[in-house]
């Protein structure tokens, strides 16, 4: 008799539910992941809610294409500068046991990507891959060497938070993404 | 004695009815992907496993706890629309509730194990333990073990026709339904063993992937593996197909967490 109650009041909250919180089916901030930012804040990916977000995963002692993969968000950067595109930029590390806030923070200097709507992020190692799940990214660490092999991959979410384009590919071309 | 039950069979039919895990003991392993060069192996192990994939009884205890996980409840953010979708509503179908649970994203496979005080497998974890034999620790090149599974692979999926209730002799692990039964979700599916390997063929595939000292497979005769590693390849985290289950690993003793899937 309970569980039928339960299953009752389940189905009704089901119903319920949705329409309360009225987010879109398919939105990244319905996933409960925590960041930390290079500045140290703990950050949810919802706080750019309502504006687009141009976000990807690279980590900083990537020798061979994240810096080619930082160079394409420049230059969508620019190109968003020129059409008046008003977006967020989050970079998220690939490697939650090297890139601690500190190095985000360092890396940014060094490279120079001090923008203020440019983030980067890391988090545990479990929200890393529920990330790069949600966003279809492959990746994977050499144990012994900690060296991560990875797709090159950009991604634009909506202002609901949805994948509204994906780059995937370095040669990719961005005159569409917006 | 005649028509009593053995303390042996007995002893198997407890531990079938408990769903112990299994203690995965330390070892060197070397997957047919994922070793650079000058590596002959990966440190694996001192883990526990499930010895038996996720049942669908046990997946309907853990709706029935977290509603959010009812099938129709699920976003598209999570599962595909055949998410349970041989299921009678909240209930496997009658007869069918030993059966590994199938129709489950990699998503709800993760939600499910972190529920359990576990997590999904590493894919090296899996494979260190799928590749013995019933008596071998390791028999991937045990051409006869390989053709098994092989034979298994060629044979069109029936869905749930091909399915029986979880349960075999174990494997030199003590683990079971390791092949012929499910393919089985891994916490790093989507790693990219197989893309790496064709980025040797041109500049233009670099640009997809990074990464500096990557191999191809170590082992080129187990072919079964590589198939493996191509279906999986091949998955997304959203998919919900009728012939992937998963079971769940630990970190420390099932039995300190409480609980075991």
């Amino acid at each position: 008799m309970r569980g039928s109650v339960r299953r009752r009041l389940a189905a009704l909250a089901a119903m319920v539910v949705p329409a309360v919180a009225a987010v879109a089916a398919g939105s990244l901030y319905q996933a409960p992941l925590t960041w930390r930012s290079d500045a140290g804040d703990a950050v949810t990916l919802d706080r750019w809610k309502g504006r687009p977000v141009v976000l990807t995963m690279v980590f900083t002692s990537c020798q061979a294409t994240c810096p080619a993969t930082m160079a394409k968000l420049r230059t969508i950067q620019e190109k968003f500068d020129r059409e008046k595109i008003d977006a967020q930029f989050a970079i998220v590390s690939f490697d939650p046991a090297r890139d601690v806030p500190e190095r985000l923070a360092s890396y940014r200097r060094e490279t120079g990507h001090t923008r203020a709507n440019w983030t980067f992020l890391v988090g545990s190692e479990e929200d890393t891959r529920m990330l790069a799940m949600l966003l279809g990214i492959k990746y994977s660490r050499n144990p012994i060497s900690g060296d991560i092999m990875h797709d090159n991959k950009i991604v634009l979410l909506n202002g609901e938070g949805e994948v509204a384009k994906e780059l995937l590919g370095l040669d990719a071309s961005i005159e569409d993404f917006r | 004695m005649s028509g009593t039950i053995g303390w042996a069979p007995a002893l198997l039919l407890l531990l079938a009815a408990t769903g112990a895990a299994v203690r995965v003991p330390a070892g060197e392993f070397a997957p047919l992907f994922g070793l650079d060069k000058g590596q002959a192996a990966f440190r694996v192990g001192g883990y526990w496993l499930d010895r038996v994939p996720v049942t669908r009884e046990r997946y309907a205890a853990f709706v029935s706890a977290h509603p959010e996980w009812r099938r129709g409840a699920v976003p598209a953010l999570y599962a595909d629309g055949r998410y349970l979708e041989n299921w009678d509503g909240d209930r496997p179908r009658a007869g069918q509730e030993h059966y590994p649970v199938t129709h489950v994203s990699w998503f709800a496979a993760a939600a499910y194990c972190r529920d359990r005080g576990g997590r999904l497998p590493t894919t090296l974890e899996w494979e260190y333990v799928a590749a013995a034999s019933r008596t071998a620790p390791n028999a991937s090149k045990d051409r006869a073990f390989t053709e098994r599974i092989l034979g298994w692979y060629t044979r069109p999926s029936r869905g749930d026709l091909g399915l029986a209730p979880v349960g075999e002799t174990p494997n030199w692990f003590g683990v079971e339904n390791l092949h012929g039964m499910v393919w089985e979700w891994t916490s790093d599916f989507n790693a990219s063993f197989i893309t790496a390997d064709n980025r040797a063929d041109g500049d233009t595939s670099r640009n997809f992937f990074c990464g500096a000292g990557v191999t191809g497979a170590a082992r080129r005769e187990d072919y079964a593996a590589f198939m493996r590693y191509a279906m999986r390849s091949s998955l997304g985290a959203t998919f919900t197909l009728g012939n992937v289950g998963f079971r769940c690993a630990y970190d420390r003793t099932p039995e300190a967490a409480g609980r075991a899937s």
